[in-house]
């Protein structure tokens, strides 16, 4: 099943905290808090932090496995724990209608 | 980040008619920094009797630019070359300015001229003290002759615009007459919480209060910029100062600080997480203040 986002959600990462947030990551610091892109889709915003942009940026025909492996490259997480949060992830963005699969 | 502090707007809206003679705006260049700041959309407002030539130089402007254009014209404009020329340059929604039965047969029989063309043709119904009863009978309307697409835009209060809003006892009525339409298919825009409510009273408003200045800014046409449409504080003009550095001063972060906290009288309503005060901009164009709750609130 490859996973690909909604053609009609409009998005931007937002430059400035993208930067504050990989600083954050190379110094140990939790930036979960910490949006890096904007989403809006029939009228409502989301933000994502880091791991969720990098997850948005990969679901462009892709498998689950691919995007998790492709995330492993970046993000020193074990890989269950890292297919575990992808897999709730792209859950939510599902029920949101940001993404669909094929 | 998060979403009660972009960087940047995603929306702005640009009037460009009633044009000043002194007006000396370079629009290729605020466009540049429009796309430079990843803007979503630009919602543009030509009202004359034609496309300007300002106009014109935007839209050539930002042709291939990853910014969506919505342009709102005087139905005078409207033509099937016009269309034709408008989706060439890649204008994803013309809207109609909409206010009697003539102008949306108008707009219907353009949408039945031009069904194949990738960008969206609608109505933009601007509610007054005059139509707002109007409402029912417009939504039926487009809801039976093929129009998807309305748009309540924004009152004009930066301009000196008559405020007007839908009092409680008016709203509920109006309420019941849209319970008797369909309408699943009909794509609306509503920026007003409370136009929101009489559409969808069971459903909250999806803005998450006040966006003034944070998600959106506007562009008057004499180069004055506003955190929204309706809310008349200046915090620049785009002939002075770089629109960039206008939306990112230390004013308007404050300003926008400011919106974001509820006013006093509204913390002891059930409804205040979702609705934050309302429109702020028609609490200072009415009360001249942000302590008080949005006139629409209470009245009526």
């Amino acid at each position: 099943m490859k996973i690909f986002r909604n053609p009609d959600v409009m998005w931007r990462e937002e430059d400035e905290f993208k930067e504050q947030a990989y600083k954050g990551l190379g110094t140990g610091e939790d930036v979960a808090e910490i949006g890096t892109s904007i989403l809006l889709h029939a009228g409502r915003m989301h933000s994502l932090n880091i791991l969720g942009t990098e997850i948005w940026k990969l679901c462009d025909n892709r498998t689950i496995e691919e995007i998790v492996s492709a995330l492993r490259q970046s993000f020193d997480v074990e890989e269950d724990v890292l297919r575990e949060d992808v897999i709730e992830f792209l859950k939510n963005m599902k029920e949101e209608g940001l993404i669909h699969e094929e | 980040m998060n979403l009660k502090e972009l960087a940047f707007p995603i929306r702005i809206y640009w009037d460009l008619t009633p044009q000043p003679d002194t007006a000396a705006i370079n629009y290729g260049n605020i466009c540049d920094q429009i796309v430079e700041m990843k803007f979503f959309t630009l919602n543009l407002r030509d009202s004359g009797s034609e496309l300007s030539k300002p106009c014109i130089e935007i839209l050539e402007r930002l042709k291939n630019r990853p910014v969506n254009v919505a342009l709102t014209v005087s139905r005078l404009v409207v033509n099937p070359p016009t269309i034709e020329y408008l989706s060439d340059l890649n204008v994803k929604e013309l809207l109609m300015d909409a206010c009697s039965d003539d102008e949306l047969r108008f707009i219907a029989e353009m949408l039945r001229q031009h069904k194949n063309s990738s960008m969206v043709i609608g109505a933009s119904f601007q509610v007054n003290s005059d139509n707002y009863r109007d409402i029912p009978d417009i939504v039926s309307f487009c809801m039976n002759n093929g129009i998807t697409r309305i748009v309540f835009p924004m009152q004009r209060l930066s301009e000196k615009e008559e405020c007007f809003f839908i009092g409680r006892q008016e709203g509920k009525v109006l309420t019941e007459k849209l319970r008797q339409i369909e309408i699943g298919k009909l794509k609306i825009t509503i920026h007003d919480p409370f136009l929101w409510r009489i559409f969808y009273p069971e459903t909250a408003f999806p803005g998450a209060g006040c966006q003034a200045g944070n998600s959106m800014a506007y562009i008057s046409p004499d180069g004055n910029v506003y955190p929204c449409p309706s809310l008349p504080t200046v915090l620049g003009n785009i002939q002075e100062t770089p629109l960039k550095a206008i939306l990112s001063s230390g004013y308007k972060k404050e300003l926008v600080k400011s919106l974001r906290k509820p006013p006093e009288e509204c913390l002891v309503c059930e409804e205040v997480d979702q609705c934050i005060g309302g429109c702020r901009g028609r609490t200072i164009a009415l009360k001249n203040s942000l302590k008080l709750r949005d006139p629409a609130c209470t009245e009526g």
